[in-house]
């Protein structure tokens, strides 16, 4: 049975084709848009890092085919949170033809129709006075599956990791790098990246995994790799072990190098999973450097 | 395209800077003059010099032989600062776009860095030939943040700037704000639909100075020389 079909069957028609429009609206502006990929990235960083720890996958789908349709997370069949994105102070539950919390009670009812017994609703506000205040005003009727979040708007992603801790939290733990600002600028750009390019949809929802594997296939990514102490090889050991003031080291399956106490170092952009990790150390076996001046070269 | 020069240009400083827009201009003639532009950029610097300071000049890979070496060569020959260091970044890119207006991070892969004097005032020079975005400014600033004291002095320099540029990265620093000085020649307000200033330094500094991100720069080759075999 489709969706507009059971909408039909439980809340009427006129409820149908007020879902059906919703949904043939033009997109928004772009602010509108670069607050819902800053939210999606957010999510996208507190989920790898879930399935980085816990090896729990979920999926997303953006702009879903429902009532509070902006970003939906789907843990499983039955548990699904749904989540309504406003950047604006303008809001309010009970207001306009279509008011905001029929909309939470409509998908509330929606979802409970198709099998998912555990719903949550959230309504995502970028103004600080109107979360509060939406909170507080929140309808009896919806109180129980609903909340409200403050997340504010940011210039770019570096802004928000600063002003969003949880993101900030999340992108650390993914990083190969945690006291690093640069990687860590790099990991919240890689993830925006992907989760821009993925675009997922009604029709292919996006795995958190799938998008992961492709945040990690990106050079740089410095995400954490999975493969630890890295597989160096024995004659790779031997070579490096013999160019004066020469150390390296691993962390999370990354190589970095010191040379002379920190007069220079550096990291190379792939992890040791990555083919290119491999052919680095058949390139260092072949040409077998014996100072840091053969050496630097291949460390690019 | 307008362009606003500074009080800084000199009839000199124009003919350098026209020479970096002029598409006929070759790669020997287009090198020289951004090293040209870093002797002229060498006394202005000098004369922020507080007693006895130490010269920090921190620039990125393609820029190393040219518009930094005239900025080390014209201060050493001024002799106006009591030691000079240099550090040197070689970064990367990751972005959302193609644009340099889209989201973007400029990660280090490796850095030189001489070793700073712990009981000396600094003055940082972060030296780029252009400063659009600021991203590759910024990340290598913050990473020198915790080498510098507190009331290390920091001046940004380029040959030219893009418009509001220098507001953004104070924005970026709201605690060290008040310790920047910008230091530039011309001020650009255009871009092309990649976000390129025009007319800048005349595109892509890579292609025109006829370098690879993966250069190692002759300067750093002599310099390392010295610290390398003083231990």
């Amino acid at each position: 049975m489709s969706i507009l079909s059971i909408v039909t069957d439980k809340l009427g028609p006129d409820v149908a084709k007020y879902l059906a429009n919703k949904h043939r609206g033009g997109s928004h502006g772009a602010k509108g848009a670069d607050y819902e990929s800053h939210f999606a990235t957010v999510k996208f960083a507190e989920r790898a890092r879930d399935l980085l720890e816990k090896s729990i996958d979920c999926k997303f789908i953006s702009q879903h085919f429902c009532f509070v349709d902006d970003f939906v997370i789907i843990n499983s069949d039955t548990d699904v949170q749904y989540f309504q994105l406003k950047n604006s102070s303008a809001i309010k539950w009970d207001t306009g033809k279509h008011p905001l919390y029929l909309d939470f009670e409509f998908q509330r009812e929606l979802s409970t129709c198709t099998g998912i017994r555990k719903v949550s609703c959230q309504l995502v506000i970028s103004d600080l006075n109107s979360a509060r205040s939406l909170w507080y005003s929140m309808p009896e009727s919806i109180a129980e599956y609903s909340s409200v979040y403050h997340f504010p708007h940011a210039a770019n992603m570096r802004e928000l990791r600063l002003q969003v801790p949880e993101f900030n939290y999340a992108i650390r733990k993914l990083c190969a790098f945690p006291e690093e600002d640069d990687k860590l600028d790099a990991v919240a750009i890689i993830l925006q990246s992907v989760w821009l390019d993925a675009s997922p949809s009604n029709h292919t929802p996006a795995e958190v995994s799938a998008l992961l594997r492709k945040a990690k296939r990106t050079q740089p990514s410095y995400i954490r790799g999975v493969i630890d102490p890295i597989p160096l090889n024995d004659k790779v050991k031997e070579i490096l072990g013999k160019v004066p003031d020469f150390s390296y080291s691993t962390s999370n399956g990354f190589f970095s190098w010191n040379w002379h106490d920190g007069l220079e170092s550096g990291t190379l952009a792939y992890d040791c999973s990555d083919p290119r990790f491999k052919k680095f150390q058949e390139i260092l076996m072949d040409s077998s450097p014996s100072c840091f001046s053969e050496l630097e070269g291949l460390l690019l | 395209m307008s362009r606003l020069l500074t009080e800084h240009s000199t009839d000199n400083i124009k003919r350098l800077l026209d020479c970096l827009t002029e598409s006929s201009t070759a790669t020997e003639a287009y090198r020289r003059a951004m090293y040209q532009l870093g002797l002229a950029l060498a006394p202005i610097i000098g004369n922020k010099a507080g007693d006895d300071d130490e010269l920090v000049i921190a620039c990125t890979v393609e820029d190393a032989d040219y518009l930094a070496k005239g900025i080390v060569d014209g201060s050493e020959d001024s002799e106006i600062f009591s030691t000079i260091r240099l550090v040197c970044f070689w970064n990367t890119r990751v972005s959302t776009g193609e644009r340099w207006t889209d989201d973007s991070a400029s990660p280090i892969v490796k850095r030189y860095r001489e070793p700073l004097s712990e009981d000396k005032h600094h003055l940082l020079v972060v030296v780029k030939s252009i400063i659009a975005s600021g991203c590759t400014v910024r990340t290598n600033m913050t990473n020198l943040m915790n080498d510098l004291h507190a009331d290390d002095n920091i001046i940004i320099a380029a040959p030219v700037l893009l418009e509001g540029a220098d507001h953004e990265l104070k924005r970026e620093f709201p605690r060290y704000s008040n310790r920047f000085d910008f230091l530039y020649f011309a001020v650009d307000d255009k871009t092309n639909s990649l976000g390129e200033v025009l007319p800048g330094i005349g595109g892509d500094v890579y292609k025109r100075l006829d370098v690879t991100k993966n250069i190692i720069p002759e300067i750093v080759k002599t310099r390392r020389l010295r610290f390398a075999t003083a231990s």
